[in-house]
């Protein structure tokens, strides 16, 4: 076995080695600090053939202080999600005010290693405070980490893990899970032929895992979606086509099966996007459920100012 | 000592917001969620309802609290989405550079609209020469073309020149592929100085050659652009 002395020495040089082969070192990237900031507001409507099934309004707000220094910057961002539900107002005899709040505040250390021309890798630390107004609040702690890489030629891809454990000290419910994304996708005219029209072909999958519950059964849900994009003048036009299942492993049984479309479309002025986002899902495992539909709307308004040392 | 501060610091911080969000909350456990559907099931991650296991995962989405998981869970799942999509790139302000990253963007700029300006002198020459045009109509246009050459051949070499070793390392591709491009112009110029404006079929292929070489220098010049300013 390697004793930790000699991993660490040898951690070292890797990283060495990989500073000497990749990093990127343009005088003006040295240091400083960036400042970003947005708002966010998003109405979210589902529904099927028999009812509402949600209707929220979010307002985020979202603050990153970023020191970044030659190849290597740390993040420190701040979250804050307040949800509005208006189902309890539809459906509930005697809705209460509370029955329809919901705050979840995020605070995430972000470390990212840059290597030019090559990867990209993020290591995530992040505590998430959610608190519905009509539960118990629940503390959620979110390690992750995500390589990326982005190529002038067009291709690029990324992989992610999060490990979210979602503590609830009211009940003693805690639930782990792993969340894995991969995204593979190959952008067509990024230095040649049209220049202010870009053609995408785009694969993501993301399987989410329970790996314990100690109250509810575990499950595999997992969502796979292919399909292209469009942007024409900051106008951005994707379509996918989306399978999604839950399973439950211990029980071995398949609850829902969905197939469907998603269009989304964003448009984008200076710091202000627009986007519209439909999904339509359909159970071959319930076929009695007909179709589901989900709305998304957003406008977000961002800022972004970097300091110079 | 500082950690063991910190760390006291975020229990106690804890402790405090689980105990006031509780006060204003309640803690209703979503058997009011009074809709027609609403049988009793529950999410499988609500933890909220331990007796009931679920047997539709659909329908549990009538219950508050799996409103409430599904929520958090996409939250999350943004978490790790890509910061931006694959064709939004972001906007780089020119107000964000330093002088000298301005000025390199600038010559970027300069460098991609000048192949540009090359290929559109050479189609303008072709459809010339193609067009049966006047010898000093088509005199004309070479003289423009080569000019418009020249000069860019000197703007890319002061450009290339004052580049940073960093940067050179970085864009050693496509310099390598400029240069290549160059030296193939540069023969073009000597058999164009060579030629005869009334070799119709000579000067035909020397401008798609020219054609051909400023195309490749301006898919160079936006790569350029995109490592440097949009990555």
């Amino acid at each position: 076995m390697i004793s930790k002395g000699k991993l660490s020495i040898l951690l070292i040089i890797f990283f060495i080695f990989l500073y000497n082969a990749y990093s990127d070192e343009t005088s003006d990237k040295r240091g400083g600090l960036s400042f970003s900031f947005y708002f966010k507001q998003s109405q979210s409507y589902d529904f099927d053939a028999l009812q509402t099934q949600n209707l929220f309004l979010k307002n985020e707000f979202s603050a990153n202080f970023s020191f970044p220094y030659k190849f290597w910057s740390i993040s420190l961002l701040l979250n804050d999600i307040f949800i509005t539900d208006f189902y309890p107002a539809i459906y509930y005899s005697l809705p209460k005010a509370t029955d329809m709040l919901q705050n979840i505040f995020s605070l995430n250390l972000e470390n990212k290693l840059h290597f030019k021309n090559a990867v990209k890798i993020f290591f995530n630390l992040g505590l998430d405070l959610n608190t519905p107004f009509y539960d118990y609040p629940s503390i959620i702690f979110n390690p992750g980490i995500k390589f990326e890489g982005n190529y002038y030629y067009g291709f690029f891809w990324s992989l992610a893990e999060i490990i979210p454990v979602d503590y609830k000290p009211d009940n003693n419910n805690l639930n782990i899970s792993s969340l894995n994304m991969i995204k593979i996708g190959y952008e067509f005219f990024r230095n040649w032929g049209p220049h202010k029209f870009k053609f995408s072909l785009l694969t993501e999958n993301y399987t989410d895992v329970n790996i314990y519950n100690n109250f509810n059964p575990k499950i595999i849900n997992n969502e796979i979606k292919n399909g292209f994009g469009i942007n024409l003048y900051g106008l951005s036009i994707y379509n996918y086509f989306i399978n999604i299942f839950y399973y439950g492993y211990e029980d071995k049984t398949l609850f829902n099966n969905y197939v469907g479309i998603n269009l989304k479309i964003d448009y984008s002025i200076k710091n202000i996007t627009f986007s519209i986002d439909y999904t339509g899902l359909y159970d071959l495992k319930n076929p009695d459920n007909k179709f589901f539909n989900q709305f998304e709307f957003y406008i977000k308004i961002a800022y972004y100012r970097l300091k110079k040392w | 000592m500082i950690k063991k501060n910190i760390f006291i610091f975020i229990i106690i911080a804890f402790s405090l917001y689980t105990t006031f969000s509780q006060g204003a909350g309640g803690n209703s456990t979503g058997g009011n969620g009074g809709s027609s559907g609403s049988s009793g099931n529950t999410n499988p991650n609500s933890g909220t309802e331990i007796s009931n296991k679920p047997t539709n995962p659909t329908d549990n989405r009538l219950s508050p609290n799996s409103r409430t998981v599904d929520i958090k869970k996409s939250i999350i799942k943004d978490k790790i989405k890509d910061s931006k999509n694959a064709n939004q790139t972001i906007n780089y302000k020119k107000g964000d550079l330093s002088n000298l990253r301005e000025t390199f963007l600038n010559e970027v700029d300069n460098g991609k609209n000048k192949s540009i300006e090359i290929q559109k002198n050479c189609s303008l020459l072709l459809k010339t020469i193609k067009t049966k045009k006047s010898d000093s109509e088509i005199t004309k246009n070479i003289e423009r073309l080569k000019l418009n050459i020249r000069l860019f051949i000197t703007e890319n070499e002061n450009f290339i020149q004052n580049m940073n070793s960093d940067d050179k390392k970085t864009l050693k591709r496509q310099i390598d592929n400029i240069n290549l491009s160059i030296n193939k112009i540069n023969i073009e110029l000597v058999n164009l100085e060579k030629s005869k404006t009334n070799d119709n079929e000579k000067l035909l292929k020397v401008s798609k050659n020219f054609q051909t070489e400023a195309n490749v220098i301006e898919r160079q010049y936006r790569a350029i652009e995109w490592i440097m300013f949009e990555e």
